[in-house]
């Protein structure tokens, strides 16, 4: 990704009007209705006998970046794996938009609007970048879902009454392509052909063909050599500032983290050590010092 | 002549391994997508090759008994995975084998009580008679031709739809990495009960091809199914490519040994020289011939 | 069963509760006990090789056939005394399983599965093939009599019971000595994590193909008691069918336990006569009648399977913890995780999605 003259990637959220605000006119609902605060209740969830959280709680505010931070094994990223559906909480609400999604299974849990960006590998290499891309649009209404969608009736959840034609799917694979022009070169390679900084670009914009109203993000520079790292974090920036995708970003270096986000949340052990808007965070040295390494 | 009885050899091992490579396919089409092996696989086929003989018998359409087999393919493989194996998934692996180990006798047994334990003969699809160019008898007949398309085309057909639909993206995708498939929304569930019933259909293809050859009673794809079973091996459980192509070596194999070695000791053995060439095999490429070819990645 | 002591003693009851129903039941009975000892010491070896060293076996009926024909043959050919059959059969049973682990080190998981499945099918046809030696279809009988001292009226069916039951119990002790060795400890290194074994310093084939051989050794013992409880040694009685079974009891009774090794045993040979009892005191038609058992029977894996994950050893202990807490006493009955046949839980797309709620 070539860097456009105040830093921001070349092509990352430049779109005047995105193919999703357009679709969403048509329907009657604004840009507006996309961004909602994702509200963590009490949230209790661990491995067998083991428990990782400890009743969390924490709201991640409409539109805004709220960055999860703190050492390992602190439970940040059993944190998202507990909202996102991979693991089931043991007690807690996890509320987007009014809706309790805690507890339900991956597939609900895209569909009611929160996608999770897993930390690793979050391609699949055999698999080509178009197909990666087209498997980030699984989750839209089809058959049945889509008949509901067409006559108006309210989705459960966050997915807008956008359409899911095939005309629908194809106009946001082109904006996909348009917004992330690397991928646009390489549709029909395999992934595992990409680069790690090209990697994860895919696994966002495979994230937001889903039309999720939260994008949680687990250590999405892990690995990343810096130059690609700032990268990521301008369009993870873009991303919020642009479209108003509630984003919740897990990440080991907090000091990357700090600078892109509007508020934090420090893990310790489980809990919540800390919660405040970034630069507070950022200011307070016996803070960072004790839990966040620099 | 020797090249007549070699093309005859060749042309029946071919029929034959077809029908391996189908059972040896429905075995891939589950260990890719749910780390399974399904030892019922014989035994689901030869229930709805009963169902088959059933229809046929009362309607006197052989096609309508084909069809119906295949359907019955369908949702006997999607019941078993609902019902019984799906409870296996997370547990330990060996449970799944123990279970679908279960489900084979327990098959063997209803097949026994409903439709008797006698050997029964089915029909073939055309006719039997060896095929000539000329005056020399091809040793194969349009029956055996059929076998061979048959399996062919369903293969092709498959393929293509696994390539090429968006229903075929999603079983790649959850085979693949099922983590990153559900956190997509693909339904992995539906996915993997989609897939038993695609291998309950190619079981049943493979039971209405060989019993017109093996006569059909409660344990007659016994056999097939170890032999299918090994040409999956052989191929590498991971490659559809490498089914087809460990039941065409198996069956050629298996032909030219009961063919020249003759007589009881040509017969007794074919079972060893199986072995022995599944040896070969995993000595040389300890994951069969096609691994490596579809790894997964964690 | 952790110590040496604590095994014997176990040993003892069970020989003496043996010796008990052996001379309160009849003959039926005893038959019945010899048969659980048959394959118990064979389902021990095979627990051990796939619950301890994480291979697993399809094929150990074949190292039963072997025990069993050299048994049968060095009978009918030499008379040696039983004892003596019963060292070489375990022997020439030992060297084969050598010669299978050597094979076997290198693979894994369902090729290994499919490997040993084919051993378990092809092997007994040599005897097919070489009838004028094996006897063919018919087999080989084998002549075993009660020894002068115990009295002309004592019942041959116990006296095999006890000679079963007393080998099942010395490899029993043997094993238990073995599982907790280093041997044993090495084994569940490399079943689980053979690049962290290799690291260690254990050499990972010499490791695996002992396992094969140890495995092999207490099949072909069971095959030489078969063969003298059975009376004769056939391929009908080694197919596929027995290799499957040998497997089932292992896994039922709680993979890389002895105990249930035990279980399992109980399993397979109670249940179908169990079964076979109820239906014919019901009357039933001979065809319904033969086959209620075989339905039977699998359901009875598939449930126990269902609702004892972790077999029938592993069901006792979650209730033992659930009395005594899980403490230290509990622990002992702790058996073995089971091995990654497949590639390990968190990398299959089965258990990537255990928590899927319905879709």
């Amino acid at each position: 990704m070539s860097s456009g003259p105040d830093g921001a990637p070349a092509g990352a959220g430049h779109v005047p009007v995105s193919g999703d605000d357009a679709r969403r006119g048509a329907n009657g609902t604004g840009p507006s209705n996309r961004s909602a605060p994702l509200e963590i209740e009490g949230l209790v969830a661990g491995y067998g006998g083991v428990t990782a959280l400890h009743d969390v709680t924490l709201t991640a505010g409409a539109g805004a970046i709220t960055a999860v931070l703190g050492a390992n094994g602190a439970g940040k990223t059993t944190l998202l794996r507990a909202v996102s559906g991979m693991i089931k909480p043991r007690r807690g609400r996890v509320l987007l938009g009014g809706h309790d999604v805690a507890g339900r299974s991956p597939e609900q849990v895209v569909r009611a609007g929160i996608a999770h960006v897993p930390e690793g590998q979050g391609v699949i290499a055999e698999l080509t970048v178009e197909e990666n891309l087209r498997i980030g649009m699984m989750s839209w209404p089809s058959g049945l879902g889509r008949w509901r969608a067409a006559t108006g009736q309210q989705m459960p959840g966050g997915q807008q009454a956008a359409g899911s034609g095939r005309a629908e799917r194809a106009a946001a694979l082109d904006e996909a392509y348009g917004r992330f022009k690397p991928l646009s070169d390489r549709r029909r390679k395999l992934a595992s052909t990409l680069s790690g900084g090209e990697r994860q670009m895919l696994v966002i914009a495979r994230a937001l063909l889903s039309r999720p109203r939260v994008l949680l993000l687990d250590e999405p520079s892990l690995g990343l050599a810096p130059q690609i790292m700032a990268q990521v974090m301008d369009l993870v920036t873009g991303l919020s500032r642009e479209h108003g995708l509630t984003i919740v970003l897990v990440e080991q270096n907090a000091r990357e983290a700090l600078a892109v986000a509007d508020h934090g949340v420090v893990l310790n052990l489980g809990r919540i050590v800390a919660s405040a808007d970034a630069s507070t965070l950022a200011a307070d040295v016996t803070l960072r010092h004790h839990y966040l390494g620099f | 002549m020797p090249v007549v009885e070699f093309l005859q050899l060749t042309l029946s091992g071919i029929s034959f391994g077809m029908v391996y490579a189908a059972i040896a396919l429905s075995l891939v089409l589950i260990w890719r997508g749910t780390r399974v092996l399904n030892f019922a696989q014989g035994g689901m086929a030869m229930l709805t090759t009963f169902v088959a003989i059933e229809v046929i018998y009362h309607t006197h359409s052989y096609w309508t008994g084909f069809f119906v087999a295949l359907a019955a393919g369908l949702a006997l493989g999607a019941i078993c995975e609902l019902t019984v194996v799906r409870p296996t998934i997370g547990k330990p692996p060996l449970n799944a084998v123990i279970v679908t180990i279960g489900l084979l006798i327990l098959l063997e047994g209803l097949a026994g009580i409903f439709f008797g334990g006698q050997f029964r003969s089915f029909p073939a699809a055309f006719s039997i008679t060896g095929l000539k160019v000329g005056r020399t008898s091809l040793g194969v007949s349009r029956s055996d031709v059929f076998v061979v398309a048959a399996v062919l085309v369903t293969t092709l057909v498959l393929a293509v739809a696994f390539k090429y639909t968006s229903a075929g993206l999603r079983m790649r995708a959850t085979a693949f990495n099922a983590k990153i498939a559900q956190l997509s929304g693909i339904r992995v569930a539906r996915v993997l009960t989609v897939g038993w019933a695609l291998a309950g259909l190619l079981g049943a293809l493979a039971g209405v091809l060989v019993s017109p050859s093996t006569f059909l009673y409660p344990n007659s794809m016994d056999v097939i199914f170890v032999y299918g079973f090994t040409a999956a091996v052989i191929g590498g459980l991971d490659s559809p490519a490498g089914a087809v192509v460990g039941g065409l070596l198996l069956g050629i194999a298996l032909s030219y040994a009961s063919g020249y070695l003759g007589g009881s000791v040509g017969s007794e053995l074919t079972s060893l020289i199986a072995f022995g060439i599944l040896v070969a095999v995993l000595m040389i490429r300890p994951d069969g011939l096609f691994a490596g070819a579809q790894m997964r990645r964690v | 069963m952790r110590t040496l002591p604590r095994r014997l003693g176990v040993a003892i009851v069970l020989a003496a509760i043996v010796v008990f129903l052996s001379i309160k039941l009849n003959a039926f009975r005893d038959y019945q006990i010899a048969e659980v000892a048959v394959y118990f010491t064979a389902v021990a070896g095979l627990t051990v090789l796939t619950g301890l060293s994480g291979q697993i076996s399809l094929g150990n009926g074949a190292f039963m056939a072997i025990g069993a024909y050299t048994t049968a043959l060095l009978l009918l050919h030499l008379s040696w005394p039983f004892i003596a059959v019963l060292v070489v059969a375990a022997a020439a049973t030992a060297v084969a399983g050598g010669v299978v682990g050597i094979a076997a080190a290198r693979l894994r998981g369902p090729y290994l599965a499919g490997a040993t499945l084919m051993l378990g099918v092809a092997l007994p046809s040599i005897a097919y093939a070489w009838p004028g030696v094996f006897g063919g279809d018919q087999g080989l009988n084998v002549v075993f009599t009660a020894p002068g001292f115990l009295g002309a009226n004592f019942p041959l069916t116990r006296w095999q019971a006890w000679v079963s039951a007393a080998v099942a119990l010395v490899t029993l002790v043997l094993l238990g000595n073995l599982v907790h060795s280093r041997i044993g400890r090495n084994w569940r290194a490399v079943r689980d994590d053979e690049v962290a074994a290799a690291l260690d310093g254990i050499n990972v084939a010499a490791a695996r193909g002992r396992a094969f051989v140890v495995s092999a050794t207490c099949a072909g013992l069971a095959g030489a008691l078969l063969a003298i409880v059975t009376a004769l040694v056939a391929p009908g009685a080694y197919t596929i069918t027995l290799s499957i079974a040998l497997l089932t009891g292992a896994v039922i009774g709680g993979l890389g336990s002895l105990a249930g090794a035990l279980w399992g045993s109980l399993i397979i040979v109670l249940v179908p006569t169990y079964v076979t009892d109820v239906s014919t005191s019901h009357g039933l038609s001979s065809t319904v009648g033969a086959n209620i058992p075989i339905v039977a029977y699998g359901v009875v894996l598939i449930l126990v399977m269902l609702v004892f994950p972790q077999g029938i050893q592993g069901g006792l202990q979650r209730i033992v913890i659930a009395f005594f807490g899980p403490n230290q006493k509990s622990r002992t009955w702790r058996i073995a995780p089971t091995p990654h046949v497949t590639p390990s839980a968190d990398e299959t797309p089965a258990s990537q999605h255990e928590k899927e709620g319905t879709s």
